[in-house]
């Protein structure tokens, strides 16, 4: 295509706004020509010249490039170059005024790609949202939302939860619960001597209490954008798997799961979702707490879906802050000093994950696990767990639930842990 | 990423033969659509008289590679605006046309990688060239006195660079962007000899030492000497070079130990070195005297010993290494549930392998995502597992091939059958949806010989039809 000077002469009105795209791109194509990303390059150079199908085949190079190895191991700038043709691709689709494919294309950027163009990628969803919006001539989000409820306030029913839960649930040591704890009192009780506790009354500030019950209000802020979902029992199983929705294909999924059908759940798990939807990060309050000992947020998930998900016994490197914004769940927290006797995994990618199953406990196989030493609780809407680092935890929703995670770490820590 | 038994296949025909080629080179002709189903790719000018092709060779991202009758190495994909051709495929673009080497003799095999290429010529050399992390570099340790002492295996650290990952990947591409915005914004994309060796460089693996094939992954290089060993180099973080550590980078070709020792006596001190414990207690001797076929996916390799013994190593995220698992495997080991079974070929995509024994059975492990293992589900297997799906029934598999993300079969009766990704029509079935099984493709024409996939593309031999 030598001198093919593709000119997209007059339809320009609508192009996405891509400032640090355009100053960049140079210099990034260069860094991955450095990288051997010759043929990328120059799919990019073609696609910003004009090109859809260069921008696609672009966009498939660098996916290819995020999964070529260790997702440690991918370099950052495959990161970059992933968002570049992202947003070459939202680009195409926007001018031809197909606004959800525009919004899925730049949720890909978001979800997977690097740091350098999100301002690109996260403005560009603000024009295609308020197009989209003006288009389908709805009205703006007004925070005025009366319809149906996601989850009715009724309280636990503890009999027929103890039918669902593991073995011995609900009889031991149940996890303190404290209202609305001072910093000091955390720091001096908790924090220090590594002991979960139940903080209540700590989040009726937060607007997300007020708005994410109401499924008129997340279809509205985020009906369109795509998020990537987790489908089966959990991620411990063989035919578990991941897949990309738009946020109101999710909401209608969890809202006709029937607890007892033979249906996989659809799970949004330990997604940074807010990262990638501005508008729900409005909704939240980083807790004060996760500021205690002079630590660091290391990232901040959202946990979204029906009753009966389960997160099965693992434990993390960080501090962990759940806090329940809609509906309840069940959690039991086993001590970080325990080890061997929960059987962790010897593969490498899943040695942080037990391999008791709670709601099933092989005594043959794993005959320490039974009679271990627990804590637990019930988490009610509105109440933060804080779960010390490398404590165990299992995790089951008892009504459909929307949670928060916040993990924090000192410098010291998270450079120990990777 | 293709099978590769180290003895040549001769095509006895002295008649002409036809290159068939369908799905995509990105960034070559870019006004063209993906092609759907195979069509002939027009034998170079230069070469016409009395030449005709010998080989195909499958490709790299963005080119593709066959070799003429008369052993000359011909190469086709993209180049870019300013005339600075994409380096793996040639200055000449997307019309076939013999790549210079610098030798006279004539190539009798060639494999390339994500963007690096290399080849063996009948006299026993191997050249490389393309990405520059790929290639042995030539300033280190001084030429013949570094492959001498890795031949005796004396010292296994010598040429291997421990780099520091994290800064590799961080800080590098950054100071190098920060640079280039300093300088003239005109500069533009011409510089990629920085990061291509446009020439091909001899590969030096020892006095005496005749490479006979070469097999290339996303990053890293094998060679299979005559005697039957392998030798590897380039990027070993997942232990694709089988040297039982994540080595960042190895610059010049080592000895990979895919046998263990037949004895005490002939004890070679490369082993000795990775600590008598592990050795002894994990790495059971594999049956076979020497390697016959190896084969690089895009983190992992795989290699079958004289006796049919499949042996894999690197990295094992999807069950690319067969070993039941998903851990990297960093030493050479026999995949033991194929124990009973003689392997004859194997090859490899970017997360998937696939092997053919010798009775004609195709076995499939790895990832699946695209359907590439052709199992009629999209799940990963950790071992290998045998297709014995209809298409298949009464074939016996001659040739195996795998792209990227898609695998290609010939059996022994001339058909062809591929699965797996098909966004670019690289499975030449007219159409662009992916396939889970091994599905027919209708080539009625003339009759095939070979099956080479690229990474997103495949090339066929045929008979000429006429």
């Amino acid at each position: 295509m030598s001198g093919a000077t593709t000119v997209s002469s007059g339809d320009c009105s609508l192009r996405l706004p891509t400032p640090t795209l355009d100053a960049e791109s140079r210099s990034l194509l260069q860094s991955i020509s450095a990288q051997g990303g010759y043929a990328y390059a120059r799919m990019a150079a073609l696609a910003a010249a004009g090109d859809q199908r260069a921008a696609e085949a672009a966009r498939d190079m660098a996916w290819e490039q995020l999964h070529s190895g260790p997702w440690h191991s991918v370099l950052p700038v495959w990161r970059d170059a992933y968002s570049m043709a992202c947003l070459h691709v939202a680009n195409f689709h926007f001018a031809a005024g197909e606004f959800g494919e525009a919004l899925g294309a730049l949720d890909m950027g978001l979800i997977m790609g690097g740091m350098l163009l999100r301002k690109d990628l996260h403005d560009s969803v603000l024009l295609v949202s308020s197009e989209s919006r003006k288009k389908a001539n709805s009205l703006e989000a007004s925070g005025d939302f009366k319809g149906q409820k996601l989850v009715p306030e009724v309280p636990v029913d503890v009999n027929e939860v103890l039918k669902i839960l593991p073995c011995r649930s609900l009889t031991s040591r149940r996890v303190e619960k404290r209202s609305g704890l001072s910093m000091e009192g955390f720091l001096r009780d908790y924090f220090q001597s590594g002991t979960p506790v139940v903080i209540t009354n700590c989040m009726a500030h937060w607007p997300a209490r007020a708005k994410w019950n109401h499924l008129d209000y997340l279809n509205a802020v985020a009906g369109n954008r795509t998020v990537p979902v987790e489908v089966g029992k959990n991620y411990l199983c063989t035919d578990w798997k991941q897949e990309l929705v738009t946020f109101s294909k999710f909401l209608e999924r969890i809202r006709t799961t029937k607890p007892s059908s033979s249906v996989e759940p659809t799970y949004l798990a330990q997604h940074p979702l807010f990262d990638q939807i501005n508008e729900l990060r409005d909704d939240i309050c980083i807790p004060d707490y996760c500021f205690v000992g002079g630590g660091e947020i290391q990232s901040l998930n959202a946990w979204f879906g029906p009753a009966g998900t389960v997160t099965p016994l693992h434990h993390d490197p960080h501090h962990n802050i759940l806090a329940q914004v809609v509906g309840k769940k069940y959690i039991r927290l086993y001590s970080s000093s325990v080890q061997d006797e929960l059987y962790p995994y010897s593969e490498t990618m899943l040695c942080n994950s037990s391999q008791v199953d709670l709601d099933n406990i092989d005594n043959t196989e794993f005959p320490k696990a039974e009679e271990l030493e627990f804590m637990d609780c019930i988490l009610e809407e509105g109440e933060m767990l804080y779960i010390p680092p490398k404590w165990w935890h299992y995790v089951r929703s008892l009504t459909m639930s929307f949670s928060v995670s916040f993990w924090w770490s000192k410098e010291t820590d998270s450079s120990s842990s990777g | 990423m293709n099978g590769n038994n180290g003895v040549q296949d001769p095509i006895m025909e002295s008649k002409a033969s036809v290159v068939y080629m369908s799905g995509y080179l990105p960034g070559a002709a870019p006004e063209k659509s993906p092609i759907l189903s195979p069509v002939p790719v027009r034998l170079p000018a230069a070469v016409h008289g009395g030449d005709s092709w010998k080989d195909v060779c499958g490709g790299g991202c963005g080119f593709a590679m066959a070799i003429s009758e008369n052993g000359r190495l011909i190469t086709w994909g993209s180049s870019d605006d300013e005339g600075q051709s994409y380096v793996a495929s040639g200055k000449h673009g997307e019309t076939p046309e013999p790549f210079p080497l610098p030798t006279e003799a004539p190539v009798i095999q060639a494999s390339s990688g994500w963007a690096h290429c290399a080849v063996v010529t009948e006299v026993g050399e191997a050249f490389t060239w393309g990405w520059k992390e790929c290639i042995p570099s030539k300033d280190l340790g001084g030429g013949k006195q570094q492959s001498g002492s890795s031949e005796q295996g004396s010292n296994a650290s010598s040429g291997v660079s421990l780099q520091n990952e994290s800064r590799k990947v961080g800080e590098e591409p950054v100071k190098r962007r920060r640079v280039s915005t300093a300088k003239d914004e005109t500069e533009g994309l011409t510089s990629g000899l920085d990061f291509f060796a446009t020439t091909p460089s001899l590969v030096s693996v020892g006095l005496g030492v005749r490479i006979t094939s070469v097999a290339t992954g996303g990053r890293h290089t094998l060679a299979l000497s005559d005697i039957g060993q392998v030798w590897g180099w380039g990027y070993g973080g997942e232990g694709q070079l089988g040297l039982g550590s994540r080595v960042k980078m190895v610059s010049s070709p080592h000895l990979i130990p895919c046998l263990e020792l037949p004895g005490p006596g002939k004890e070679r001190s490369f082993i000795s070195q990775q600590g008598a414990a592990t050795t002894s207690t994990q790495v059971l001797r594999v049956p076979g005297q020497y390697i016959k076929a190896i084969s690089c996916g895009g983190r992992h390799s795989a290699a079958i010993t004289d006796a049919g013994r499949l042996i894999t190593f690197g990295w094992g995220l999807y069950g690319q290494c067969g070993h039941g698992n998903t851990n990297d495997q960093l030493r050479p080991m026999a995949v033991s549930t194929l124990q009973n079974v003689q392997m004859e070929s194997v090859a490899a995509g970017l997360w998937h392998t696939i092997c053919i024994s010798s009775d004609g059975k195709v076995f499939a492990f790895g990832g699946n995502q695209f359907g590439q293992l052709g199992t009629g589900t999209d799940h990963a297997e950790t071992i290998p597992r045998l297709l014995d799906g209809q298409n298949l029934e009464n074939k016996h598999a001659s040739v195996v091939s795998c792209g990227a993300r898609h695998s290609a079969v010939l059996s022994e009766d001339g058909q062809l059958l591929c699965w797996g990704w098909n966004k670019y029509g690289q499975l030449g079935l007219g159409d662009t949806i992916d396939r889970d099984i091994p599905t027919q493709v209708q080539f009625d024409v003339c009759r095939l010989r070979k099956v080479a996939c690229g990474w997103w593309h495949t090339l066929l031999l045929a008979d000429s039809p006429t």
